[in-house]
């Protein structure tokens, strides 16, 4: 049933503990959010998910196989250096297929030929284009096309670099270039978070369609609540701010999850701004508010996959 | 009277911004300005060699420490329009030599970007690489030029190895710098979408870094030189530092100043070339 499983997860970097006993079921196709103040680990968590850090403690697995290193399997999407600068939109979305299909030279031969035939298109029309080889590269650079229209661009922006893009587009090429790939899970470290106000609500609204259309398991993080709880059909927060039974210190204990919601399917803009939303937000704002620590067995974990093993020491059920 | 005044109190108010405008701290320079500011030290510079050079001529037509413009144009046209007893243009023959010494030591600076850039990626070659480079980078390599000479012998082997040892390191270690600067988001990024090792090396990283090299690689192209021209200086038979160094025993400055000229000339061409062509072809660079 579970995708993918944290189970008993710590993280330090040094003497500075991040992590705590972190454990977390997530199911497929689920829009996992999460949020948390700053420096609680959320990226952290991320990179355990992804691979790119392996936990001191505990496991990481996905489908029941534990996480060893980064892998093709799960796609990124930064908030920054999404795009390979050098490359064009079309080369970017190309990158992942080109090299996990061809070889090395095959894969500079194929894109020299694809450049010189977009070339001659561009410069001599379409006819004289598809007198030109096609090249081994052919069915990737169709499909890659495809993405593109999946996006919103057209294929005139093809042959554009990153920095001829605003920054909506260029995360949105982002998405592709990761999508392309058919990743089991999509990890995003704060992708909207650069973007102006109205950008960010229309690029919210493309990867809510994404979702629905296509029910990748995505992990979100973001440090906007009403982000997490508007796209989201789960949201988790995660927090260096509670008490235990052990009286750690925060920044010396590490984070937890102290909540843990189901939300309800988004769909249009108006349910962003809903009752369930508005209540939903008011508990977690309460729940991450630093002055007023969450005692550990009071944690709202209602979300039906919660679950956690806690420290004897961490929780002595004195009641 | 009093209108007078107020006209002259405000013609130099007026006047006070528009130089505070332009010669005021953040100040901004029109293109005529530009223009006049750019050029007014060479001109000045020019016009007062120039002058003085004929004034000592006029008192001494033997003058050889300031010669005239004529004279230089004169040296220029004995060694590289006419030939010499031995039929040959000197001034071509000598830069045609620097420029093979030079274009040989390039391959050896391509690896050094090449060990710059595992440096950077790789912790091993780092840890086997940046203590011995830091150090080697602090030779005076004018110092080496003995044992160079000692070692690998007088000829143009010499010579280009004289050049790699001076600025090798310094370009290692700082493609190194440039490749630590990468993101390392896209690194990871391109690890998630199945490039091996060595696609993310050499067609990820090094090909991104690689127009900041050839900047790193212009700022050295005077180390470059010289190191080549104080070798060809000291042991050659041709060469653009073997002639200016010959010559000198005869103060003949005409001549010198023919191959200061042209090295420069040079020089500049080659950077600017380089400068355009990272601008032409890498117009993502810095954006």
């Amino acid at each position: 049933m579970s995708f993918i499983e944290l189970t008993d997860v710590h993280q330090a970097y040094g003497h500075k503990r991040v992590l705590n006993d972190i454990d977390l079921r997530i199911r497929e196709g689920e829009f996992t959010t999460i949020v948390g103040p700053t420096g609680c680990g959320k990226s952290t968590m991320l990179r355990l998910i992804l691979g790119s850090e392996q936990p001191v403690r505990g496991s990481v697995t996905i489908e029941g196989t534990p996480v060893t290193g980064i892998h093709r399997d799960r796609g990124i999407v930064f908030q920054q250096y999404g795009l390979f600068p050098n490359l064009t939109v079309l080369e970017n979305i190309m990158f992942g297929p080109v090299h996990e299909r061809h070889s090395f030279v095959g894969g500079i031969i194929g894109r020299a030929i694809i450049k010189l035939r977009r070339g001659a298109e561009c410069w001599l029309g379409k006819r004289v284009g598809n007198l030109l080889p096609k090249g081994p590269l052919y069915a990737i650079e169709e499909q890659a096309l495809e993405y593109l229209n999946r996006i919103g661009l057209s294929e005139a922006d093809a042959g554009k670099y990153p920095f001829e893009l605003s920054g909506g587009m260029r995360q949105r090429v982002a998405i592709a270039s990761a999508a392309i790939m058919k990743p089991k899970v999509f990890l995003m470290d704060e992708p909207f978070g650069a973007l102006d106000a109205v950008t960010r609500q229309k690029m919210q609204q493309f990867i809510l369609e994404l979702h629905q259309k296509y029910q990748m398991t995505i992990f979100f993080v973001t440090h906007e609540l009403r982000e997490a709880l508007f796209l989201g059909t789960r949201v988790i927060a995660l927090s260096q701010y509670y008490k235990t039974d052990n009286g750690g210190e925060p920044g010396t204990q590490g984070s937890k999850i102290i909540s843990d919601f189901p939300l309800q399917r988004t769909s249009t803009l108006d349910e962003k701004y809903s009752p369930e939303l508005n209540a939903i937000e008011k508990q977690l704002m309460e729940d991450l508010d630093g002055s007023k620590k969450k005692y550990i067995g009071d944690f709202h974990l209602t979300h039906p996959d919660s679950f956690r093993t806690v420290d004897a020491a961490e929780w002595r059920r004195t009641s | 009277m009093a209108h007078f005044v107020q006209l002259l109190t405000s013609f130099t108010c007026n006047v006070a911004t528009y130089l505070s405008r332009i010669f005021g701290m953040d100040g901004k320079t029109t293109r005529t300005w530009k223009l006049v500011l750019s050029w007014l030290p060479i001109i000045l510079l020019a016009g007062w060699y120039t002058t003085t050079a004929y004034h000592r001529t006029e008192e001494n037509p033997d003058e050889k420490l300031t010669p005239t413009p004529t004279k230089v144009y004169e040296a220029f046209q004995r060694y590289a329009l006419e030939p010499d007893k031995a039929g040959d243009y000197r001034l071509w023959k000598d830069v045609r030599a620097s420029g093979e010494r030079f274009l040989w030591a390039l391959p050896w600076l391509f690896l050094a970007a090449l060990v710059g850039l595992h440096m950077g990626l790789y912790q091993w070659v780092e840890d086997l690489s940046l203590r011995s480079l830091t150090v080697v980078d602090k030779i005076p390599p004018i110092l080496l030029l003995a044992l160079i000479f000692v070692v690998l012998g007088t000829g143009d082997i010499a010579k280009v190895a004289i050049i790699v040892i001076t600025v090798f390191p310094t370009i290692a270690l700082d493609t190194q710098l440039i490749t630590k600067s990468f993101p390392k988001e896209l690194r990871i990024k391109a690890k998630t979408l199945g490039a091996s090792n060595a696609e993310i090396t050499y067609l990820v990283v090094f090909k991104n870094i690689f127009p900041r090299v050839l900047h790193v690689f212009r700022s050295s192209l005077k180390a470059i030189f010289l190191a080549l021209l104080a070798a060809e200086a000291v042991v050659s038979a041709v060469g653009i530092g073997y002639r200016t160094f010959y010559v000198q025993r005869f103060s003949a400055v005409d001549v010198i100043l023919v191959y200061v000229i042209t090295a420069t000339l040079a020089l500049v061409t080659i950077d600017l070339s380089i400068r355009w062509y990272v601008r032409l072809r890498y117009k993502w660079l810095d954006k």
